[in-house]
């Protein structure tokens, strides 16, 4: 009987190392057959996605059009080139030949990418200069406003001498020379020296100045409006993080009657606020905005 | 060799089922609106996807799959917690990113602004600290004055309800930096004896 079981155990035994051998040979198995094809494949779609590209690019883009179309023979040639490269990297990918598919699609590209740049879409490009002229220009004016508001509130001489007025003026009005004569980008290297000077003085006037925005309020009502911003803020904030972390069934049932208590304590300061009691009404909702505080910490918010 | 073949049947089934779940998430991150606000709250599993899912690039572009995955872009950035799980600023501080000032121009350097603004807030969160000096070190002054904020004291009404719609600071964080879940960074000083708030009515 003893006999028996001892050879039923040692048969479970061999049983057992049979199957973590079968495992372990499985894993090696699978494991050196995946990678190298994996690699093979990966290697495959990135050649697929960069002919592709290069197909678009030589063929449909506006860039080809453009050249296309213009009389520049030079460029012309050079865009059937960048074609002849496309179709020989298609060749070679058919054939399994990637590196050499990628030689001819890194040419092709490059021969692209240097004759489309004589190519450029001039009234696009005209346009955002121009817009981009605009937007420089009102940012020195803005900023100039600022530092001297700043050099008046601090009181300080010395503040306005960290921005050369009259070469600042100087550097405006040849940007707006420029502007008007056409040549835009002039106008913007100008402007944007401007805009750097006037940083620069703005940067140098604030250097390691702390500001600080008091929370204060003209009365009890403006109080009350903050108190239900910060209310409405941490329910939506609460929503969010539900939504995005995907809590546990606890916590988020927790959350759940959180959210029920400040609603009950939100209803009761509305009530109170109606009344003109906006003394309590601010205390009600502070205990509401706890109430939403612990959600927030339970969602998933560290503070 | 029957324990094997199942093996490798069973290891085969698991393996479609895998790949048809990663299709079915793709398929959701692909229809993902390329505009949606605090989109850097999703969990760990879908965090950055690749362009080609990530439901900002377009897809069908015959470019955004030549794109670098975030993946290998991120891998030797310091890292954070949440968000695109990379901390930028450390990365800028360590060199280990060097943004181009000027798209023109190699040599430009950013005018750095050290100038802190701190807002008092209500309740036991901690007061924001506003650091212009990193955000300047990779930012022009223009990407958010006066768009986003009017240079002004007092000119910009902030509230963490217009942060979580996509305003103010909401325009960068969540979308492109740390998500507004990381109350602390923002909210960083502590408050000394009393909440701050003044009433005048009071």
């Amino acid at each position: 009987m003893e006999k028996k079981n001892g050879k039923n155990i040692a048969r479970k035994r061999n049983f057992r190392v049979s199957i973590a051998w079968a495992l372990l040979l499985t894993v090696t198995l699978l494991s050196g057959w995946s990678v190298p094809a994996l690699a093979e494949s990966d290697k495959a779609t990135s050649i697929y996605n960069k002919v592709k590209f290069l197909d678009w690019l030589v063929h449909s883009s506006p860039a080809a059009k453009r050249i296309e179309v213009s009389g520049d023979e030079e460029a012309k040639q050079q865009l059937m080139r960048a074609k002849d490269m496309w179709e020989q990297a298609v060749e070679h990918s058919e054939k399994e030949e990637y590196e050499l598919a990628e030689v001819h699609i890194d040419t092709g590209l490059k021969l692209m990418t240097k004759v489309s740049r004589k190519f450029k879409d001039q009234e696009k490009e005209r346009h955002a200069r121009i817009e981009l002229y605009k937007q420089v220009k009102g940012h020195v004016e803005m900023f100039v406003t600022a530092f001297d508001r700043i050099a008046e509130e601090e009181g300080k001489d010395h503040i306005h001498t960290m921005l050369d007025r009259d070469e600042l003026d100087s550097l405006m009005s040849s940007a707006q020379s420029n502007f008007d004569d056409g040549d835009l980008v002039m106008a913007n290297h100008l402007m944007r020296q401007a805009a750097d000077m006037v940083d620069s003085a703005l940067s140098d006037a604030r250097h390691e100045d702390v500001l600080l925005h008091e929370l204060s309020f003209e009365s009890l009502q403006e109080e009350y409006q903050y108190e239900i911003d910060r209310n409405d803020s941490y329910v939506k904030l609460i929503d969010l993080m539900q939504e995005k972390t995907v809590p546990s069934q606890a916590s988020a049932s927790y959350v759940a009657r959180l959210i029920e208590q400040n609603a009950e304590l939100r209803k009761e300061a509305d009530a109170l606020a109606e009344k003109g009691d906006y003394e309590k009404s601010i205390k009600v909702l502070e205990k509401g905005t706890d109430k939403l505080s612990r959600a927030l910490r339970v969602s998933g918010a560290q503070f | 060799m029957t324990i094997l073949r199942n093996l490798i049947t069973s290891t085969g089934a698991v393996v479609i089922v895998f790949m048809l779940a990663l299709l079915l998430v793709n398929k959701e991150s692909h229809s993902a609106d390329p505009n949606q606000f605090n989109r850097l709250l999703a969990p760990p599993s879908k965090r950055n996807p690749p362009p080609t899912l990530d439901g900002i690039h377009d897809a069908d572009g015959p470019g955004a799959a030549m794109l670098q995955t975030p993946k290998s872009a991120f891998d030797i950035l310091p890292k954070s917690k949440s968000g695109n799980y990379v901390d930028w600023v450390k990365a800028l501080d360590e060199k280990k990113i060097a943004p181009r000032y000027d798209r023109n121009d190699v040599d430009a350097q950013p005018i750095v602004m050290d100038l802190n603004i701190v807002r008092e807030v209500k309740g036991s969160m901690p007061n924001v600290v506003y650091p212009h000096k990193q955000h300047t070190e990779w930012l022009d002054c223009s990407n958010c004055h006066p768009a986003i904020f009017i240079p002004q004291k007092g000119a910009n009404n902030i509230s963490m309800a217009s942060i979580l719609l996509g305003e103010a600071c909401g325009v960068c964080h969540g979308k492109v930096a740390f998500p507004v879940s990381e109350c602390r960074r923002c909210h960083s000083q502590p408050k000394k004896k009393s909440t701050g708030a003044k009433a005048a009515a009071k």
